[in-house]
This record gives C-alpha cells, sequence and structure tokens, in this order.
C-alpha cells in the first residue's frame, strides 16, 4: 500500500475514536496481511474508489460493538439492534470520511460506498490478491480492528 | 487506412442441417460455429464471428498517455473513436514492426461498444461444429485460461477461440477507468462460460503471461561437475527431495533433522571442485575434515539467530568460500562472535547510499534493448529508498522521453515512510544525480518530477504481488533475506512479471537458476535477463 495513505487512516482513526468513543484510546503496532482471516463478528465495510480501489474494514466483537455503540448513544444497549448496527456504521462512516478527507488535502481524490455490516459467528474475509494494513485499536470497550486493502489502478 | 481485406468463407453450410445426421464429416455437417481465424507470434487463434464487427488495415493510432502498455490508443472508424489493444502486447510478445506501418485490426462488439484489436495477420473464416471445441487444456495456468474459451482443430490446424469478453473486460477496466457494466446477456450462441469471477481477481489483472506457451515445468536438471550452480527452484511449488538426491534444496530451519540435511549439503557441495564465479575468495580449497562442517553448521545457526541473513542456495557459495576463509585460519565454529564481521562484503556495492557512477553507467547500458514506449520497473526491498532513487536516475538518463513508473516497496513501514522525502547532503550526490534534484531546506532532493515517477509502498513481498508487466526488477540482497520456503513463490513471481528481455538485478553475491532468466555479464550489476 501506498505509504502516503497510512497516515491519514491511521490519525483519522485514532482521532473520531477518541472524540466519540475513549480519549485513552491506544493503537497497536500496525502490520500487512494477506491470506484470508477470521472476522471477529461484527464487521463494516466501506468501499473505495477513484485514484484506487479497495475496502476498509472495522472488525469488533459483538460486546465490544455493543459498548461502542452504548457510549456513542449515551445509554445502554444489549441488544443487537438496528440502532447498534446504525451506529457502528456510522462510526466506520466517520472515520472512512475523515481518512479520505486527509487524502484529498494531499491530492488524491477517492470515493467511499455506504457502510455495509456483516454480523454472525465463525465469518472469514478473503482478499484475492490484495494485502490488507492492520491498525489495532484498544479501547476501554474491546478490540477494534481497522483493515485497509487499497491498491492503485494501473 | 479502411481498406477491407477479403475474407474467405469457408463453407456455405446449410443453418438447417439435420442434427441427427451423425454422419461423414462432423466438422461440416454440424458446423454451427463460425470464427475469424488470425496469427499472432506464429500460432493460430479464432474468434467467435457474431463478436466481430469488421476487419481493416490501419494505421496511425492515437496515442493515449498513461493507458496500459497494450493500449495502441485510439482510432477514428468513419466517425467513431474506438480504442486499439494491441494483442501482441498484451499476450507479452515482441511487438511486430511493420514497415508500411499498417497494422492488421479485427473491430470486435463488446457489449454496447466496439474496439479493435492489432494482430499479426487475419486468416480467414473457419466453420466448425460447437461439439468439436475442447476445454482450454490444464496444461495452461488459470490466466491463460482465463482468457481463452476454448481450442479446436480444423484441418489438422490447432485454433485457440479466445473469450473476448474477458480480454476486452480486463482493458475497459483499465483504460476507461470506470466501473464495468455487469455481464448481460451474453451474445453467444453457444453454452460459453460466462464471465464467472469478479473483476478484481488478481489471475486476470494483468496480462503478463505467454498466452500460447506452455507454463516452463521444474526440471531437475543434471548438476555440470565444472560449474556448481545452486539450483534455486523457482517454481511455485518447490517438491523437497529426498537427501540423497543431486540437489536439495528446501529445508526448514528450524528442525535439527534439516540441520543435518544442510550440513549435507554443504558437504556435497566441497566435493565440487569449483571456485565460485562471485566468492572473494581466490581458490576456496575445499576442506574435507568434520571440523569445517561443523563450522558451517555453526555459521547457518548464527546467521539465522544473529542476523537477518537466510543461508540458502542464493547465496550459498559466498557463505561457503567465506567459511573456507575462516577453517584456512585455523579458527573454529567458536571464533565466530561477530556476524558482521562474518558478513564483510556480502552486501552489495552501494548499498544504503545512492549508486555509484560506475553503477548507474552500467544498468543504463544494460538496458539498451529496452524498447518498450512506457518503462516500468520495480524495486522490492528498497530500504530507504536510496535504490529506488538510483534506479529511477538510470531509467530517466536511459528513456529521457519515455512514459515511466518505479514501484518501491519495502516490509519496514518506518524506512519506506521516510522514502518519499528522503533528502541528501552535497557531499553524497555525484554529478550525474544532481541535475534532477533541487536545494530545500533539508537538503538536496530530487525533484517532484523524479520522485513522482516512484510510488513508494508499505507491501509485503512475499504477499500478492499486483503489478505490471515490468521492464526492470532491482532486487539486491533481498532473497538472502526472505525464507527459502517462500524464495521460490517470489522468484516465480519475478518471473511472471517481468516482460521478455526484461532484467532482474540481484545482489553481487546472490546467485539462482532459472529457466527463463539468463545470467547477463556485466562488471558492476548481477543481472539476469528473461529469455524472449
Amino acid at each position: 500500500m501506498r505509504v502516503e495513505y497510512i497516515n491519514p487512516f491511521v490519525e483519522a482513526a485514532f482521532k473520531i475514536i477518541g472524540q466519540v468513543i475513549d480519549q485513552d484510546a491506544t493503537r497497536g503496532k500496525l502490520y500487512l496481511k494477506s491470506v484470508s482471516q477470521p472476522v471477529l463478528g461484527v464487521a463494516v465495510i466501506v468501499g473505495l474508489a477513484g485514484d484506487v480501489e479497495g475496502r476498509v474494514l472495522f472488525d469488533m466483537s459483538e460486546e465490544t460493538a455493543l459498548a461502542v455503540a452504548s457510549a456513542m448513544n449515551g445509554e445502554k444497549l444489549t441488544q443487537m439492534n438496528q440502532l447498534v448496527k446504525e451506529t457502528i456504521m456510522e462510526l466506520a462512516n466517520m472515520i472512512t470520511a475523515s481518512a479520505v478527507t486527509k487524502l484529498q488535502d494531499l491530492g488524491f481524490s477517492f470515493d467511499l460506498t455506504p457502510p455495509a455490516i456483516f454480523t454472525g459467528v465463525d465469518m472469514e474475509i478473503s482478499n484475492n490478491g490484495v494485502e490488507a494494513l492492520i491498525v489495532p485499536m484498544e479501547i476501554s470497550q474491546g478490540k477494534l480492528e481497522i483493515n485497509v486493502a487499497i491498491r492503485e489502478r494501473i | 487506412m479502411g481498406d477491407f481485406v477479403d475474407v474467405k468463407d469457408d463453407y456455405d453450410y446449410d443453418e438447417s442441417s439435420n442434427l441427427q445426421q451423425q454422419q461423414v464429416d462432423e466438422n461440416r455437417l454440424f458446423a454451427d460455429f463460425k470464427m475469424v481465424t488470425f496469427s499472432l507470434g506464429g500460432k493460430e487463434y479464432g474468434v467467435d464471428i457474431m463478436r466481430v464487427k469488421e476487419i481493416s488495415k490501419v494505421k496511425d493510432f492515437t496515442h493515449v498517455p498513461n493507458a496500459s502498455p497494450y493500449v495502441r490508443g485510439v482510432y477514428n472508424l468513419r466517425g467513431e473513436i474506438i480504442s486499439v489493444i494491441d494483442l501482441r502486447l498484451m499476450f507479452n510478445l515482441e511487438p511486430l514492426k511493420r514497415e508500411d506501418g499498417l497494422e492488421n485490426m479485427i473491430v470486435v462488439n463488446h457489449e454496447d461498444h466496439v474496439s479493435g484489436i492489432v494482430v499479426d495477420s487475419i486468416d480467414r473464416v473457419v466453420a466448425v461444429s460447437s461439439k468439436t471445441i475442447q476445454d482450454p487444456h490444464p496444461i495452461f495456468s488459470n490466466i491463460n485460461i482465463s482468457f481463452m474459451k476454448g481450442v479446436v482443430e480444423f484441418n489438422e490446424q490447432l485454433y485457440v477461440i479466445l473469450n473476448m469478453d474477458r480480454i476486452m473486460r480486463k482493458k475497459v477496466s483499465v483504460q476507461e477507468n470506470k466501473a464495468v457494466i455487469s455481464n448481460t446477456a451474453d451474445s453467444f450462441s453457444m453454452g460459453m462460460q460466462p464471465f464467472a469471477k469478479p473483476l478484481s481477481n488478481s489471475n486476470m489483472s494483468y496480462g503478463s503471461e505467454n498466452f500460447y506457451q506452455e507454463p516452463p515445468r521444474p526440471v531437475a536438471r543434471a548438476q555440470a561437475p565444472s560449474r556448481p550452480v545452486q539450483e534455486v527452484q523457482a517454481r511455485p511449488a518447490p517438491v523437497k527431495k529426498v537427501e540423497e538426491a543431486p540437489q536439495v534444496r528446501y529445508e526448514r530451519r528450524a528442525e535439527p533433522e534439516v540441520a543435518r540435511a544442510r550440513g549435507g549439503l554443504l558437504r556435497r557441495a566441497e566435493t565440487v571442485d569449483a571456485v565460485p564465479v562471485s566468492a572473494p575468495v581466490v581458490e576456496p580449497e575445499p576442506v574435507q575434515s568434520n571440523n569445517s562442517s561443523q563450522l558451517r553448521d555453526k555459521i547457518v545457526d548464527l546467521l539465522s539467530s544473529k542476523s537477518e541473513v537466510i543461508v540458502s542456495g542464493v547465496n550459498k557459495d559466498w557463505i561457503d568460500a567465506r567459511a573456507d576463509v575462516y577453517a584456512k585460519k585455523g579458527l573454529g565454529a567458536k571464533d565466530i562472535t561477530d556476524v558482521d564481521e562474518f558478513l564483510t562484503g556480502f552486501f552489495s556495492a552501494s548499498t544504503d547510499k545512492l549508486w555509484d557512477d560506475d553503477l548507474v553507467d552500467s544498468l543504463i547500458k544494460s538496458m539498451s534493448h529496452i524498447s518498450s514506449e512506457s518503462i516500468y520497473a520495480w524495486n522490492p526491498g528498497c530500504n530507504q529508498g536510496y535504490e529506488a532513487y538510483s534506479v529511477i536516475t538510470a531509467l530517466k538518463e536511459a528513456f529521457p522521453s519515455n512514459i515511466i513508473k518505479l514501484w518501491a516497496n519495502d516490509v519496514d513501514l518506518i524506512n519506506v515512510s521516510m522514502a518519499p522525502t528522503l533528502s541528501f547532503s552535497d557531499d553524497e550526490v555525484s554529478s550525474i544525480y544532481k541535475d534532477y534534484m533541487h536545494e530545500e531546506k533539508s537538503g538536496l532532493r530530487f525533484t517532484p518530477e523524479i520522485s513522482n515517477l516512484i510510488l513508494f509502498e508499505y507491501h509485503d513481498i512475499i504477499h500478492e504481488n499486483p503489478y505490471p508487466p515490468m521492464d526492470l526488477i532491482v532486487a539486491r540482497d533481498l532473497l538472502s533475506f526472505i525464507e527459502e520456503s517462500s524464495q521460490a513463490k517470489v522468484l516465480a513471481d519475478f518471473e511472471k512479471l517481468l516482460k521478455p528481455g526484461g532484467l532482474l538485478v540481484l545482489g553481487d553475491n546472490e546467485k539462482i537458476s532459472s529457466i527463463v532468466l539468463k545470467k547477463v555479464e556485466n562488471e558492476y550489476l548481477n543481472i539476469y535477463k528473461k529469455d524472449v
């Protein structure tokens, strides 16, 4: 992945999560992954198009998703209902949009697709041909992985 | 332009032929599939006649900047602008130079637009029975198959029937830079397989395979006693051979069993009485003592624990010769305390700095045969980027007016992140680079015109390498850092991604043996060239 793309995603994730969920969020070590990987339980995908093609995947367990949605809504949510799903999608949208805005400032033009959410058990995501940058985030509600797989159009 | 070529119709077949009559000449009686045949690189191909709008001889395409290499440009076909692709380039064959400049073009329909494909020569229309069309032979790799609909025999001549949808899709996706409409009703009357895989599938992203050639198969070759070339089998699936086999290659590092196997390999190599070409020692005397094999085992362990260098067929010659130096001095395994000292002289000239002028000149000279319009190069393991800037300077010197693009990547995030803004002090820059630099606060930097030609990426080469066909790959001292189990995959990617005639530059003390990559004599660089 082009090095210029990395920072905007990391910064955006850090900033938005700090603002809306947990001020003390910490970031783990970035790494690359290309094989298929298990999904923790709740996954939101935002597609990217434009100068690049790819997608950003936000991955967390159901408990984390409920806790995050509770924190963002200011009320205790215990069921994976529509509100929780929409809250998580909104979080993904905010982070991706913020990253894309930063990238626009750097002169790269990207478009996003509306987020889509997947929930279930024993899910796996495979990406053929594109390796993914993993940005692990530790928040008090649990672990959130941001998985960015984009490549240049050639 | 616009002259029509006569196409002979081979058969006047009767539409209403009775399919029940399974008699005499099947080809003739049930010829329900007509194809326009053409040749490309001496092989015969066919394309469904229902997709062919017309055939013409044309010249003077309008070049489209930054299009894929196989896109010849656009052409004005009686007021309609069509894009034209060159199948030779798409299938990685040498471009054909025509004296009159007139190319044979087949104009094909694809969904609601038309495009041109340039081929060597257009033959005729052949009618065959769709029943006789066979699926692509499994000997072709996946990538090849994706462009093929099938193979058919006619008059003792085999025709490969191309899947125009696939080829056009690939082109449209790349050239027009927009999402492709999903495959609507296929215009084929035959039950051909519809397009099934998503566009982003890497299997079909680049036309980097020679279409008709069988993929080279791993061939076990006997080692000539006079020249101990270490085989690195550049096949995706290296076969682990028994210990007694003449070439033992892929052993895992950690297992003690295998450590012995490696020792065995080293001992076997000693018995071959010859001097490695690039070894720093003039005459490494084979030492047959038990002591020396222990020393080598120790060195292998030492290197794996204290450095990132991995002893493998790629660098074994040098390591062996170096171990001999130690053995001759009477030094034992315990005397090697400093790994860096042991590795003195292993790394290539001008590592972690801009290349010396000699290296740049020698790279420029060795690229004189390259005639691509767009020059694509790849520098995996670019580290802080010095090598990438050196290579781009050489490319710019060698091809001042071509489109140049260099992908440089490294798995070290910190190093490669700094690379786009690398700056230099005046004394580390020779005059050859100064032309492309300007002064900034932080020191001398390459101008945006140059640095924008390089795309620095955070990327691990052992993952998928989704790149277009390359004219040049510079991977000095890279294979020595890759686990043996992954080396074969990386080498296979190199072989696949290089255009015919493309160059691979390896580290000064690295060595590979490949069926398609041949060593090129060069004083300063260790260059391999892909067979044309």
